[in-house]
């Protein structure tokens, strides 16, 4: 079977409704509904606390939201993951490979179905936001950042999720990634590389946005290490080039600026 | 027997224990100037995430006709699986140093109720699969369950980590039932799908008793 040929057409064609059907699956799966779960928790205790006491804000109670939202963005990843594997559990890689389409474009539609749990994440954040701006002092510029960041981490975890996939094919490596990210989140008092881990939440709008940057560029990196596993291009490079300066000069903004020396507070 | 054990052995997943003891190792040593306790749960949660691909055998199905019961299969596999984590985590408490005995039995709980639950996982779901792999489920299972013990307040919260209302002895109850709770159901799942139970045995009496009736009308 080694000497398969591939026939290869059109990469784009194919490459929607396969982002449509691993979509579906995405958000059908028990690792993703179990995150929906605690984001619902979540949501449940930032009501409650709402309407138990006044003067609440979303400053000071929203962040239930934000952990359970950061545990999805985690079990999305575990979830796109296995959904990645799921070739290799079946042993069915030789078998994709005689098809017409392409394992970049498969792994494209991997990365593209991401946009679904995105989607659901939206949604609930769209509702509890638009509850907390009817009864509590309306969002600050970097509480709206911030719930962009958790928006695209949801993004970003589930690209990984499909490069870990690519690069390491073992199920056991997701779930201790999400351990890993849940131990290095910032404590009390933070440390200055915290600011590069994707739950840190700046107080200052302006930083915020360059750790959204961050995140950003390092969701290209993710989304062009799986694709480099079966595919190398020009464009490829470019959005890895992209993708790595983008990062690079987010880092070096917050890591400058996120604890500055003379005061010895950070804005995490 | 010891050829038995030998072929089991290849047959088992090796990777997610030397991955897990790889990765034990980087944790205490990156982390071996803070308090015992964040290494040493960190350790424990990585091994008993390997643990749960003890269980996973791709010719599980055909093996499941082979006189060897699914327990003894499933035993059989998880001595020696086990006995490697256990040693590589009593390498890395030594290596790490608790600060005190209290401290030590409450990690070694922990390191039970982890292990107890990651193997009832993997052994429930290796059931319900039809391939018999429920490894994959064992590490996001362990990463749900933790996450939602946190939901629950200090006092009541069934797996804690870090430090609960009442000292060490909630620490030890509460995961020393986690462990008995996880063997349990490690025991239930493995009984072997094929075994004469007693619904079984009275409607195959019933049935052998009226083909008898049958036999005597014609």
């Amino acid at each position: 079977m080694s000497g398969t040929a591939t026939m290869r057409t059109s990469t784009r064609a194919p490459l929607r409704p396969l982002a449509r059907v691993e979509a579906e699956k995405l958000i059908r799966h028990p690792a993703f509904l179990v995150g929906v779960g605690f984001v619902l928790v979540g949501i449940a205790m930032f009501v409650r606390a709402i309407l138990s006491r006044s003067g609440s804000t979303w400053n000071e109670d929203g962040w239930t939201v934000g952990v359970a939202v950061a545990v999805l963005a985690i079990l999305t990843m575990v979830a796109a993951n296995l959904a990645a594997l799921r070739d290799r559990r079946d042993d069915t890689v030789e078998q994709h490979m005689s098809l017409p389409v392409a394992q970049s474009t498969r792994t494209g539609a991997m990365i593209a179905a991401t946009a679904g749990p995105a989607t659901v994440v939206m949604l609930l954040l769209a509702g509890v936001v638009g509850f907390a701006i009817s009864r509590v002092p309306s969002l600050t510029s970097a509480d709206q950042v911030h719930l962009a960041e958790r928006l695209v981490a949801v993004v970003m975890l589930g690209t990984l999720g499909v490069a870990l996939a690519g690069w390491l094919p073992s199920p056991f490596v997701a779930p201790v990634i999400g351990w890993g990210l849940l131990l290095v989140t910032p404590g009390d008092p933070p440390q200055t590389w915290q600011v590069l881990t994707p739950w840190a939440s700046l107080r200052d709008a302006e930083l915020a946005t360059w750790h959204l940057g961050y995140l950003v560029g390092l969701t290209v990196l993710f989304g062009v290490a799986a694709l480099a596993r079966s595919s190398r291009s020009r464009s490829l490079v470019i959005a890895g080039v992209v993708g790595a300066a983008a990062v690079i000069g987010c880092a070096a903004v917050l890591l400058t600026r996120a604890c500055p020396s003379r005061t010895g507070v950070c804005w995490f | 027997m010891r050829a038995r054990l030998g072929h089991t052995a290849r047959a088992i997943i090796w990777l997610p224990a030397i991955v897990a003891g790889v990765a034990g190792v980087l944790v205490v040593v990156a982390l071996h100037d803070r308090e015992a306790a964040t290494p040493l749960e960190a350790v424990a949660i990585l091994l008993a995430s390997a643990a749960g691909f003890a269980f996973d055998d791709p010719a599980a199905e055909v093996l499941a006709a082979s006189p060897t019961t699914l327990r003894q299969r499933r035993t059989a596999r998880l001595a020696l699986l086990g006995a490697p984590i256990v040693l590589t985590w009593l390498a890395l408490v030594a290596a790490q140093g608790p600060a005190s005995w209290a401290e030590m039995w409450a990690l070694a709980a922990m390191f039970a109720g982890l292990l107890g639950l990651s193997l009832s996982i993997a052994g429930v779901a290796g059931r319900r699969s039809t391939t018999g792999r429920g490894g994959i489920v064992a590490g996001p299972g362990l990463f749900v369950l933790v996450i939602a013990s946190t939901l629950i307040p200090p006092r009541w919260r069934p797996l804690p980590l870090g430090d609960v209302p009442g000292g060490w002895t909630p620490i030890y109850v509460r995961w020393s039932a986690a462990a008995a709770i996880g063997l349990l159901v490690f025991l239930w799942s493995s009984q072997d799908p094929a075994r004469i139970t007693p619904r079984l045995w009275i409607g195959r009496r019933e049935a052998g008793s009226s083909a008898m009736t049958d036999q005597r009308r014609a």
